[in-house]
């Protein structure tokens, strides 16, 4: 019964390890949720059934598989297709049904500890960039700090145009998404940031429409009673 | 089932990308690579689908295609503000129950009569959501189109929610109907508004975009048989001309399709001025845009139409 789960045959008659199918999914489906799409676990694991059904080593399959899965509104589109370039580019060599086989023994033993899910790999594992990072804070998807053999050769293709400095990320991050380290980057940089209250002039320099003179002398109608013509003492007399 | 030709057969072999794409065009119904995956992953996965787009592009001739494709029925719930159960449901026949009541006490059964003999599935009015879920096991079943959802309040997207996760209704008199084999869904929107993310959650979405002049061109010629490749080639750059102006209302698929038609029945066989001048109301739906283009910017596009395919 545990093989029959972790089987999975593609269309064209290869078995593949399941769980690297799954752990695959997972993987692209962190990737995206960095990228602002709304993936749960769900879209991840209907994704690696997608790809037991498409032909994975069709780029262009793949791409469209994985947009009929995870892309849920029109703006997702264009974050995908990034995303997508770089899933692609970083897993094709290891897609299951590429490649020679012996390659696999390498990528098992790290899916091992995460046990199905691939939900978290410790230390080290091509699960690094992508899982840890999320725990880990900010993503840089240029070279980051500590990067492993598997990264290297993927920076050298990594271009600009989903590069952003650690501040520029946290600029636009939700709080509620900040771990405590990014919290406290935050406070100081709110603390940086000196109030520009509006400013109103005061009325007293105001230029009165008769000319310059002070506050006192300008409105002297405002005291008189204007219903007795400005003569103070014939309202009085009469009220009384 | 008699035409094997376009119908994946009855003995049914899992389909591939490519046969539905083979299938569709059968049907005169040129889906791109990505949409054919779309479509291919939810009949696999078992998934509803929504595609959204622009009006026109077609989404809904996609539910019909893939209806005659697998020679399953077409169910259609058209969505509107302000429709509820009773219209996408069931209903139960209110004017047949009265009769029936008024029936039994002329015979004298009235004493003896129970709830059920007036609310049994006779008095029983089946709507769309309903029908797609009674189909019987052994037929194919069912496509289910819920057209334009985005119209639909979100108090009916909720309930929906339910129908599609679950493939089954209750009917408290009757009791819980189910679905033999869930029927196959086929959602549409317009995007007036969003459609709520937990429906999206239980959905492969897809979103159609306008087609490239060049998969335009051979939707026309699909559609349109008797036209001129010539006038077809003009009419669609044309179009993809309009597209890019500034319009109240730009031309879909529909119009492109329509407009070709007109011109053919008016017995053209290429573009001029004039006649798109003529023509206009057919691809321009609102008066302003009308006004704007007619006159010299026909005649401007019409040059850089020329050009551009």
């Amino acid at each position: 019964m545990a093989t029959e789960r972790e089987v999975a045959v593609t269309p064209k008659g290869e078995v593949v390890d399941g769980r690297l199918l799954l752990a695959e999914a997972v993987a692209f489906g962190r990737a995206l949720r960095r990228a602002s799409l709304q993936v749960d676990l769900g879209a991840a694991v209907d994704f690696a059934r997608a790809m037991t059904l498409v032909d994975i080593g069709d780029r262009e399959q793949l791409r469209a598989a994985g947009e009929a899965v995870f892309v849920r509104r029109r703006d997702d589109r264009e974050p995908y297709e990034q995303v997508f370039d770089r899933f692609w580019r970083r897993r094709r060599p290891r897609l299951p049904g590429e490649g020679p086989r012996a390659q696999r023994p390498t990528l098992d033993p790290n899916a091992e500890p995460g046990d199905g899910e691939g939900e978290q790999a410790p230390e080290g594992g091509d699960e690094r960039t992508l899982g840890q990072q999320e725990a880990g804070g900010i993503p840089l998807p240029t070279a980051g700090e500590g990067s492993t053999e598997d990264e290297d050769e993927l920076d050298g293709v990594m271009i600009a145009p989903d590069a952003w400095s650690a501040s520029e990320l946290l600029r636009h991050r939700d709080f509620d998404k900040m771990t405590p380290a990014e919290l406290r980057d935050a406070e100081r940089l709110v603390d940086l940031l000196t109030p520009r209250l509006e400013q109103r002039r005061t009325r007293r320099y105001e230029l009165h429409h008769r000319g310059r003179c002070s506050g006192a002398t300008s409105r002297p109608a405002a005291s008189s009673p204007s219903g007795s013509g400005g003569d103070p003492s014939t309202g009085r007399a009469r009220s009384s | 089932m008699t035409s094997p030709a376009g119908t994946f057969g009855t003995p049914r072999p899992t389909p591939t990308i490519e046969g539905i794409q083979d299938a569709f065009r059968e049907h005169d119904y040129i889906a791109d690579r990505s949409l054919a995956t779309a479509v291919f992953l939810a009949l696999e996965l078992q998934r509803p689908l929504l595609l959204e787009g622009e009006a026109g592009v077609g989404k809904t001739e996609l539910a019909k295609v893939l209806a005659k494709t697998l020679d399953a029925n077409l169910i259609r719930l058209q969505c509107y503000e302000g429709l509820d159960v009773n219209h996408a449901v069931y209903e139960w026949n209110y004017p047949r129950q009265m009769l029936e009541i008024r029936l039994l006490e002329a015979r004298g059964e009235a004493s003896k009569a129970t709830p059920a003999d007036i609310f049994g599935e006779d008095f029983l009015i089946k709507r769309p959501l309903l029908q797609a879920l009674e189909a019987d096991g052994t037929a194919e079943p069912p496509v289910l189109l819920i057209d334009e959802i985005d119209r639909a309040d979100e108090e009916f997207e909720a309930y929906l929610l339910e129908i599609l996760s679950d493939f089954q209704v209750t009917v408290p008199e009757i009791g819980t109907i189910r679905a033999a084999r869930p029927p196959r869904v086929v959602l549409t929107s317009n995007r007036t508004r969003e459609v709520h993310d937990a429906l999206k959650r239980r959905c492969l979405y897809h979103w159609i975009d306008y087609p490239t002049p060049q998969k335009e061109y051979e939707i026309v010629l699909a559609r349109v048989p008797a036209a001129p490749e010539r006038l077809a080639r003009e009419v669609v750059a044309f179009v993809h001309r309009l597209r890019e102006a500034d319009l109240t209302k730009v031309p879909g698929i529909a119009e492109t399709l329509d407009w070709a038609a007109a011109l053919l029945s008016m017995g053209a066989r290429e573009l001029g001025p004039e006649l798109i001048d003529e023509t206009l109301g057919v691809v321009l739906k609102y008066e302003e845009d009308i006004r704007q283009v007619r006159g010299e910017t026909t005649r401007q596009y019409l040059a850089e139409a020329a050009v551009s395919f």
